[in-house]
C-alpha cells in the first residue's frame, strides 16, 4: 500500500491514493516550535515526527512512501527499510496546497483560518528573524560596515583638504607646496592660523617634521597671500580643527578594525594586512561568501567594471581587483603583476576558506610559502 | 478639498485629487498610521490612504502605463517573490485587504529586516518568508496555491524562477506579473530584445503573454509582463 509523506506546517501528514488522511503527527501548536522544525526543515534534517509516523504506517501495512523532500526520502529508506519515491511536487501535496488553512482546521489542529494564519505568520517570523539575528551577531558584517567607513572617512578628509587648501590658500597659498602631510597642514591651520605667529619655536611646538618647518618658515617670507580678517580666519581654523579630529577618529577606528579582522579572519589578515583583508571580505559580501569564490574571482574582486568590459567587448581582462594593493603585487615589475596577483589570489582564497570553516590561525605557514613562491616567480626574471 | 475616487475599474485602487489638483494614485491603509516608505498619508472622510509613487513601486507605474487587467484584487492570495523592504507589497496588501493573503519572499537578511518592521509586522495579511525564490521547493510546507505570483526578482533567470514558482503555486488560470529590468539580465544587449525574449521564456512554459508595458518615464528599460495560465 502507498501513501504520500507531506511536511506542512502544522504537521506531518500521510495521505492516501484516494485523498484522506490516512494517519498525521501533529507539531505542538506554539510558534517557536513550529519554527523549530521549519528550521530543521531548511538545514536539509529529517524531523522526528517523520519517523514515527512512517513506523506507525508501516505496521498498518504501508510498505510505499512518496515524498516532497528528497532528504527525508533518503533518511527513511536508509534507517527503516522502506521503499520511497520522490515527486516534487506531489498530487497529494498539491491537492493540500490548494487551501492549507481549511485543512489545518479540518484535522483540529486550529479553530478557524485566523488561528491558522496568524500561527503561520508568527512562526515565519520568527524564523526570519531568528536568521537576522544570527547575521547580525556575525563579525564579518562589523568588518564591512569599519572598512566602509574608514573608506568615507578617507574621502572626507581628502575633501577638507582640497577645500581648506582653497580657502586658507587665499590667505597663505604657499603653504599647501611647503607641506607634505595633509596631517601637518591641518594643525598648522587650526593651532597657529595667523602668519605672524607662525616662528621656528611655534612650529617645532606642532610636532612638525623639520624638513616641513624650514619650507614653512622659507615660504613666510615671500608669501603673496592677501590680508584678510580676523573674522574669515577664525572660521577657517575652525574647519581646520574638526578635520584634524577626523584623523584621530581614523587612527581609532583603523585600530578596530585591525582587532576585529584579525579575529574574525586571522590567516586572511595575516596574508593580506588588516584592510586590504577587510576590503576583500566587504566586496564579497561576507566571510563565508568570499571563501566560495574560485581565486580567480578573489583576484579581480573590486575590478567588476574592468572585467566585465572585457567580457562584454573581448578587451584585455584586468590583472588586480583590490589585491593591487599588497606590497606584493605593487612591488613586483609590471609585466610580472599578473603572475603574482594570481599566486596570492589563490593563496587568499585557501586563506578565506581556511578562516570560514575553521578559523585555525595557519597564517604563519601561509605566508612562508607565498613568499617563496612569489620569490620563485620573480627569479625567472 | 482633497477628493478621492475610483482608479479605473480597478478594485481597491484609488486616485486622489490633491489640493494642487495633481492626480495621485493611492491605496487604502491596511494599517492606520504606519507608513512604509515615507509615503504621504491623507485622510478623507475617516479613511485613510497611502499615496502610491510610480517612481518607486514598478506596479504603480504600470498602472498609470494602462495596465488593462489588475489581477490583484480584494480577497486574492499573492505570492510575492522579491519583496525586498515591502514597498510594493504593502500596497498589494492594501488591495487584498484583510480577507487576502500574500506571502512575501525576500533572500536578502539586510532587506528582511525592513521588510518586518515597516511591512508585516503591521498587517494581518502579510507572511513573511526568508528564503531564495530559485528553490520554490524550500517553502513546500507553508505557502499554498495562489491567484497571482509577483515577480521582481532582477535576476537573469527570472522568468525561469517565475515559472518553477507557478508549477508548484500558482492555481489554474492564475496569473503572473514580472517586472523585468533589462539591465540585470544583460546591459549589453538591446533591451527590446531582452523583453522579447523574456515573454517568449514565458510562452515556452505555458503561460498566454497578456501585455507587455514599458514603465517610461517612471523605470528607465524596464517593462511589467502580464501573463495568465
Amino acid at each position: 500500500m502507498r501513501c504520500t509523506i507531506l511536511e506542512l506546517i502544522f504537521g506531518v501528514l500521510a495521505v492516501g491514493d484516494d485523498g484522506k488522511v490516512v494517519d498525521w503527527k501533529p507539531f505542538p501548536g506554539k510558534p517557536a516550535e513550529i519554527a523549530d522544525r521549519l528550521e530543521k526543515l531548511s538545514r536539509g534534517e529529517v524531523l522526528d515526527e517523520v519517523f514515527t509516523l512512517v513506523e506507525r504506517l508501516k505496521a498498518k501495512g504501508f510498505n510505499l512512501f512518496v515524498f516532497e523532500r528528497e532528504s527525508s526520502a533518503r533518511a527513511v529508506r536508509d534507517e527503516l527499510g522502506v521503499k520511497t519515491l520522490v515527486e516534487t511536487p506531489s498530487q497529494a501535496g498539491r491537492m493540500f496546497r490548494r487551501d492549507l488553512a481549511s485543512k489545518a482546521v479540518e484535522l483540529g489542529f486550529v479553530k478557524n483560518r485566523d488561528e491558522y494564519l496568524r500561527l503561520v505568520r508568527e512562526a515565519l517570523d520568527l524564523l526570519a528573524r531568528r536568521v537576522i539575528r544570527e547575521r547580525s551577531g556575525r563579525g564579518d558584517i562589523y568588518v564591512i560596515q569599519a572598512v566602509h567607513a574608514l573608506d568615507e572617512l578617507n574621502k572626507t578628509i581628502n575633501l577638507f583638504y582640497s577645500r581648506l587648501r582653497e580657502w586658507y590658500g587665499l590667505y597663505f597659498p604657499e603653504l599647501s607646496d611647503a607641506i607634505e602631510e595633509p596631517e601637518e597642514y591641518f594643525k598648522v591651520v587650526a593651532e597657529i592660523g595667523w602668519r605672524e605667529d607662525m616662528d621656528r619655536e611655534s612650529l617645532s611646538k606642532l610636532g612638525l617634521r623639520e624638513k616641513s618647518v624650514k619650507s614653512i618658515l622659507r615660504a613666510l617670507k615671500t608669501s603673496i597671500g592677501a590680508e584678510v580678517d580676523r573674522s574669515d580666519i577664525e572660521e577657517i581654523r575652525r574647519v581646520a580643527e574638526a578635520a584634524l579630529q577626523l584623523f584621530k577618529l581614523r587612527d581609532r577606528l583603523e585600530r578596530y578594525l585591525e582587532k576585529r579582522v584579525r579575529e574574525v579572519a586571522p590567516n586572511l589578515c595575516g596574508l593580506a594586512g588588516p584592510i586590504l583583508a577587510a576590503k576583500l571580505i566587504a566586496q564579497a559580501g561576507g566571510l563565508e561568501a568570499l571563501s566560495k569564490m574560485p581565486a580567480s574571482t578573489v583576484q579581480v574582486l573590486g575590478a567588476e567594471k574592468a572585467l566585465f568590459r572585457a567580457l562584454r567587448t573581448g578587451s584585455k581582462p584586468p590583472k588586480h581587483g583590490v589585491i593591487f594593493q599588497h606590497p606584493l603585487v605593487r612591488q613586483s615589475p609590471r609585466r610580472l603583476r599578473g603572475k603574482v596577483s594570481r599566486i596570492l589570489a589563490a593563496k587568499l582564497a585557501i586563506a578565506a576558506r581556511i578562516d570560514a570553516f575553521t578559523g585555525e590561525d595557519m597564517s604563519e605557514r601561509l605566508k612562508e610559502e607565498l613568499k617563496q613562491r612569489v620569490a620563485e616567480v620573480l627569479q625567472q626574471r | 478639498m482633497v477628493k478621492v475616487r475610483p482608479f479605473k475599474n480597478f478594485e481597491g485602487v484609488y486616485q486622489i485629487i490633491l489640493d494642487s489638483g495633481e492626480r495621485r494614485l493611492a491605496t487604502v491603509n491596511l494599517a492606520p498610521g504606519v507608513q512604509v516608505y515615507g509615503e504621504r498619508l491623507v485622510k478623507v472622510k475617516g479613511v485613510e490612504y497611502r499615496l502610491w509613487d510610480p517612481y518607486r513601486s514598478k506596479l504603480g507605474a504600470a498602472l498609470l502605463k494602462g495596465l488593462r487587467r489588475l489581477p490583484i484584487k480584494k480577497g486574492v492570495k499573492v505570492l510575492y517573490l522579491g519583496a525586498a523592504a515591502g514597498t510594493t507589497l504593502s500596497h498589494v496588501s492594501d488591495i487584498i485587504g484583510e480577507d487576502g493573503i500574500v506571502y512575501g519572499v525576500e533572500f536578502s537578511p539586510r532587506a528582511m529586516r525592513d521588510f518586518i518592521k515597516r511591512v508585516s509586522a503591521h498587517r494581518e495579511n502579510v507572511v513573511p518568508i526568508l528564503a531564495d525564490a530559485r528553490f520554490p521547493e524550500r517553502y513546500l510546507p507553508y505557502v499554498e496555491e495562489v491567484d497571482v505570483i509577483y515577480c521582481d526578482i532582477a535576476q537573469p533567470d527570472q522568468a525561469r524562477i517565475l515559472s518553477d514558482n507557478a508549477d508548484f503555486y500558482l492555481e489554474k488560470g492564475g496569473s503572473t506579473l514580472l517586472a523585468v529590468k533589462a539591465r540585470s539580465i544583460d546591459v549589453s544587449r538591446r533591451p527590446v530584445e531582452i523583453f522579447k525574449e523574456e515573454a517568449k521564456v514565458l510562452r515556452s512554459r505555458g503561460f498566454k503573454v497578456e501585455a507587455t508595458l514599458r514603465l517610461e518615464p517612471f523605470d528607465k528599460d524596464h517593462v511589467l509582463i502580464l501573463s495568465r495560465r
